[in-house]
């Protein structure tokens, strides 16, 4: 793949939500170009967009219109299960509220997304869980049920459970609102980590301190990007 | 309190607008079932609690008749009043002659219509009717040297003496006697017999003066009895049989027909016309009102599920309450409230919509020999329906409020994933366990019913038309003078002529009774020392050709009134062990001649042995009424007019009075296996159909609750695909304890049915295997629609943090 590519590319990006008597501009024509290796954080006021893009970056929304390039593959010309694939392939996720399967053993929600790339025996699955685990420090927690953890501790196995896979892109959704400062800290630490190993890492966030971490900062409002230094070769 | 009532039901009021087609599937839904429910509760209390409004007391009176072509009993006078000696469980034992026919019998000179029962002796202390005057016939009425004494029903006394009061002791003019009136019976009382009595009299008495003078030596032995008697105190239904089943061998052999046997016995509580189809009757309804309940219960507990189907919104209306001080009772009283409306609104519209079902049940051929008032519902079933409605509204509220656990808010705001509980568990198992069951077994009746049609019945009805002739608008016990041979003969022959011209037919012939009518024809034989019963059939030339008889030996008649027999298979092998018997005799002179032999025809339902045949031109039923049997492609309006230009040279009024295929007329053999079949089939497809719902909305209920759990998953990687097939595979897991349940429960009850009401070449195991499919594919169907849903969720919005 050409490395002078971005990762990620929006052109015109829109997603309106349309009810009886409104229409919301969600995103209004967004122009975006991530590079593979960036580390972005997205500031703005809650209901400015933020959310909306991250999930139409992890395809897990449909934008109304405008071209969305993943890894060179334009995302509004696949289908539902080419999506996933992708999505499945190429971006992990980590959430605010974590959203392990609270039935599955911590290992098990680790796994997951191997099960669903297909090609991995049990042990092989198995084998790379534990891998990502220790990555994140959670190894010894592996056979927990995720209501047995603390809330930095349910935040790493989500890390470990969005890395298994090895993406190229992680999306990390406030991933430190629903934890103390000890705990929000080592979780910002960790992603530190992980871009430093090369990982192309988007973040959501209201803290001004942990976006100061990442290298590029971009602030929306209103569905827009308001200030982005990265735009324009920046 | 009745604030709070009122706040809870206008707010329920509100819930249901919320959801409008909902609401309207769930009220029908519980509607149908309950009219289901009122319908069989209606005729349960008909079949088994109705009074008999013309009794004095009618606890404690049964019915005696047998199973078979006869269900009234074949014993004589004699063999009731040994009866009755015998007896230790019955305090009283009489009957009403099924002869009553007054023919032109005149009352003081006006000439009578209905019939007459002739009683036997303690009639009046065994039935207990009410008398609007006098009394009913004692023990001195029914001596030889006694008086000539009537009990006169309400309408005769009515229409003939102008309800005159002062009637008793009056003395009137009937068949050169005078009779004195003893008694007036009471409006409501009508006698053993569906017929419209005139009159009651002894039996003795009826038969010597009224009936030609029959010798009383005959009259004793003549049998032909509707059977009533009163149970001793404390004695049961099933001692009585017993006792009864143990007398009946050592009874006298009555003069005609085949003498009661134990096997053929049966008991039943009441005055019926026919013991062994109100019998029937009683364990259909009972086995039916049954599946109804299980039906609602079924109904009500789904609703519940279904209502919950949009339970994260209504788990958080309720938590919200109980943030703000609503405690759990009142919570309680809000769900019951709720399910109080829709189900008084269900049963409301499932009492209307019984008011047709309870018309259209009453029409099936299931109850076509059962006396049923056509009336609706009764108090008791009125009051079955209501209770079972109270129960279903605590089971519709008690549903959610099991379902709905608490919980803080915050919490349920996180909730992640939705894992069946026991409820669900047990629900799905409760109702694919029922479904399983009344499906195998609406299953097994259905392939008992193929497996009838394939039976041989020696017959072949294809383009075989038959016309079956009657009298028109004769007043029954009408006397019919009987016309001669050479009318008839003229007759069949203008008939011949007429039909036998037209394209197309092949043979026209006579023939009465044909299989699938309701004619008793039977005569005895005794040949070589054996006692033969067989079956009457008069016939003409031709019959065996038009028919599809199988010839197996010798000829067909080839003339009018031919003198000589067919013979059956059976016949032939019971009398003298062969079929080759053309040239034997089966009573002496010409007329008793075998001149061929025929295989065996059905008379009677398929299950049932083969019957010993003979065909004669001139015995069993009167000639003039055979039906006309036509082989070859025909007109039935055509073919009706010719008919009736020949039947009309034997009388004026008679004429054609249906006309339709042999295979139609066998039909008949079949009757009650075909409607048991067809409610059976309305009550599986309505179970299956609930359970599949139930299903439905119980896998609503889990996508519902879980679409951040699969959001989850499609964030991870998961697609539609994957999606869906995770969520028809916990559909079928879950589903799976209830398929094994309903499977076996099916296996046992269609072992169960074989034993008595489905034929044993229904395999049972079979039937279980396609029941385990059926279950299969309703789970499959009822999960696809959840799946689909929740491979179309938008996982962006849900993994938003609330």
């Amino acid at each position: 793949m050409n490395q002078k590519q971005p990762l990620i590319a929006l052109r015109d990006l829109r997603r309106i939500y349309t009810t009886d008597q409104l229409e919301t501009h969600a995103l209004a024509g967004l122009d975006l170009d991530i590079a593979r290796g960036e580390y972005l954080a997205i500031e703005g006021p809650s209901g400015c967009g933020k959310s909306t893009l991250l999930s139409v970056l992890g395809l897990l929304d449909e934008p109304s219109s405008g071209e969305y390039i993943l890894a060179g593959v334009p995302t509004t010309e696949i289908d539902a299960e080419e999506q996933a694939r992708l999505r499945n392939r190429e971006i992990g996720f980590i959430f605010q509220s974590f959203n392990l399967i609270p039935e599955m053993s911590v290992r098990e929600n680790v796994e997951l997304p191997l099960i669903y790339r297909g090609g991995f025996d049990g042990k092989a699955r198995r084998q790379a869980a534990e891998e990502a685990l220790k990555r994140v420090g959670m190894d010894h927690r592996a056979d927990h049920r995720p209501g047995q953890l603390s809330g930095g501790q349910q935040q790493r196995a989500a890390i470990a459970r969005a890395l298994v896979g090895q993406p190229s892109l992680l999306l990390a959704d406030e991933p430190t609102g629903n934890l103390d400062s000890e705990s929000g800290e080592q979780v910002m630490d960790l992603l530190g980590e992980l871009h430093d190993g090369g990982t192309t890492l988007v973040m959501v966030t209201h803290n001004p301190d942990y976006a100061a971490r990442a290298g590029r900062r971009l602030r929306m409002q209103d569905g827009r990007i308001e200030h982005d230094p990265g735009a324009g070769g920046a | 309190m009745i604030a709070g009532f009122l706040v809870d039901l206008r707010h329920a009021v509100r819930v249901y607008r919320k959801t409008p087609w909902q609401t309207a599937l769930a009220v029908l839904m519980l509607a149908s079932a309950m009219a289901l429910v009122s319908t069989m509760a209606g005729l349960w209390s008909e079949l088994n609690l109705d009074d008999n409004a013309g009794l004095v007391n009618d606890r404690g009176l049964v019915t005696i008749g047998q199973r078979g072509d006869m269900p009234m009993g074949v014993l004589s006078a004699n063999g009731v009043r040994e009866l009755k000696a015998a007896s230790q469980t019955l305090m009283h034992i009489s009957g009403g002659s099924l002869f009553g026919g007054l023919g032109d019998i005149e009352l003081e000179g006006r000439t009578l219509e209905g019939v007459a029962e002739p009683v036997l002796p303690d009639y009046f202390e065994t039935v207990q009717p009410r008398l609007a005057l006098g009394r009913g016939l004692t023990e001195e009425d029914f001596s030889d040297d006694g008086a000539y004494v009537l009990v006169l029903s309400h309408q005769l006394w009515q229409a003939h003496f102008d309800g005159d009061m002062g009637i008793i002791g009056r003395e009137v003019e009937m068949a050169d006697q005078r009779w004195r009136i003893v008694g007036v019976a009471d409006p409501e009382f009508n006698g053993l017999s569906s017929n419209r009595i005139a009159f009651w009299l002894p039996y003795r008495r009826f038969m010597a003066d009224l009936q030609q003078g029959m010798p009383l030596q005959m009259v004793d032995d003549f049998p032909f009895f509707r059977i009533v008697a009163r149970r001793a105190s404390g004695t049961g239904l099933g001692a009585v049989e017993e006792e009864l089943r143990n007398l009946v061998v050592d009874l006298p052999r009555p003069a005609m027909g085949q003498p009661l046997t134990a096997d053929r016995l049966l008991v039943v509580n009441g005055i019926v016309d026919n013991p062994e189809a109100q019998r029937a009757a009683q364990r259909q309804t009972n086995l039916l009102l049954a599946a109804a309940v299980l039906i609602a219960l079924v109904a009500a507990v789904n609703i519940g599920i279904f209502l919950l189907a949009r339970a994260p919104t209504r788990r958080r209306e309720l938590a919200l309450r109980q943030a703000v001080g609503a405690g759990r009772r009142r919570l309680a009283g809000q769900l019951l409230v709720e399910a109080a409306l829709l189900v008084v609104a269900a049963t409301g519209l499932g009492l209307v919509l019984s008011i047709w079902l309870a018309l259209a049940f009453r029409e099936l051929d299931l109850f076509e020999q059962i006396e049923l008032s056509g009336g609706w519902l009764d108090w008791p079933a009125l009051g079955f329906s209501a209770g079972l409605a109270a129960l279903l509204t605590a089971l519709v509220a008690l549903v959610p409020m099991a379902l709905i656990r608490q919980r803080r808010l915050s919490e349920d705001a996180r909730q992640i994933s939705a894992r069946p509980g026991r409820f669900q568990h047990a629900a799905g198992l409760v109702q694919l366990g029922l479904a399983g069951l009344v499906g195998a077994v609406a299953l097994g009746f259905l392939a008992h019913l193929w497996l009838l049609g394939q039976r041989d019945l020696g017959l072949q009805p294809d383009r075989v038309t038959v016309a079956t002739v009657s009298l028109e608008s004769r007043p029954t016990g009408s006397a019919i003078v009987m016309p001669d041979a050479a009318a008839i003969e003229a007759s069949r022959s203008a008939i011949r002529d007429r039909i036998g011209s037209l394209p197309g037919v092949e043979v026209v012939a006579f023939a009465s009774p044909l299989p699938g009518q309701r004619m008793i024809s039977t005569g005895n034989y005794e040949i070589e020392g054996e006692q033969i019963n067989a079956r009457m059939v008069n016939v003409s030339p031709g019959v065996v050709e038009a028919l599809g008889l199988r010839l197996l030996h010798g000829r067909d008649f080839e003339s009018e009134n031919e003198p000589g027999m067919i013979v059956s298979r059976r016949f032939a092998e019971t009398a003298w062990g062969q079929t080759d018997v053309v040239g034997r005799f089966v009573r002496e002179g010409d007329a008793g001649r075998v001149i061929g032999v025929v295989d065996d025809v059905q008379f009677r339902h398929p299950d049932m042995p083969a019957e010993p045949i003979v065909l004669a031109t001139q015995s069993g039923m009167a000639g003039f009424m055979a039906s006309i049997i036509i082989r070859g492609r025909v007109d039935p309006d055509l073919v009706e007019a010719r008919i009736n230009e020949g039947l009309a040279l034997i009388m004026d009024d008679l004429r054609v009075h249906r006309i339709r295929g042999l295979d139609e007329l066998l039909g008949e053999l079949t009757v009650i296996d075909r409607a048991r079949a067809r409610v059976t089939a309305l009550f599986g497809v309505v179970i299956v159909l609930m359970a599949a719902f139930g299903f439905f909305a119980m896998q609503r209920f889990l996508v519902a609750s879980g679409r951040r759990e699969i959001a989850v998953h499609m964030a991870l990687g998961a697609g539609p695909s994957s999606v869906r097939r995770r969520v028809v595979f916990g559909g079928l897991k879950l589903g799976l304890p209830g398929l094994v349940f309903g499977t076996l429960l099916g296996l046992i009850a269609v072992t169960w049915l074989t034993n008595d009401l489905v034929s044993t070449a229904v395999s049972p195991l079979h039937i279980s295997a396609v029941t385990a499919l059926g279950l299969l594919l309703v789970m499959l169907v009822s999960t696809l629609q959840p799946a689909w849903r929740a491979a179309r969720l938008s996982p962006g919005a849900l993994l938003k943090d609330p």
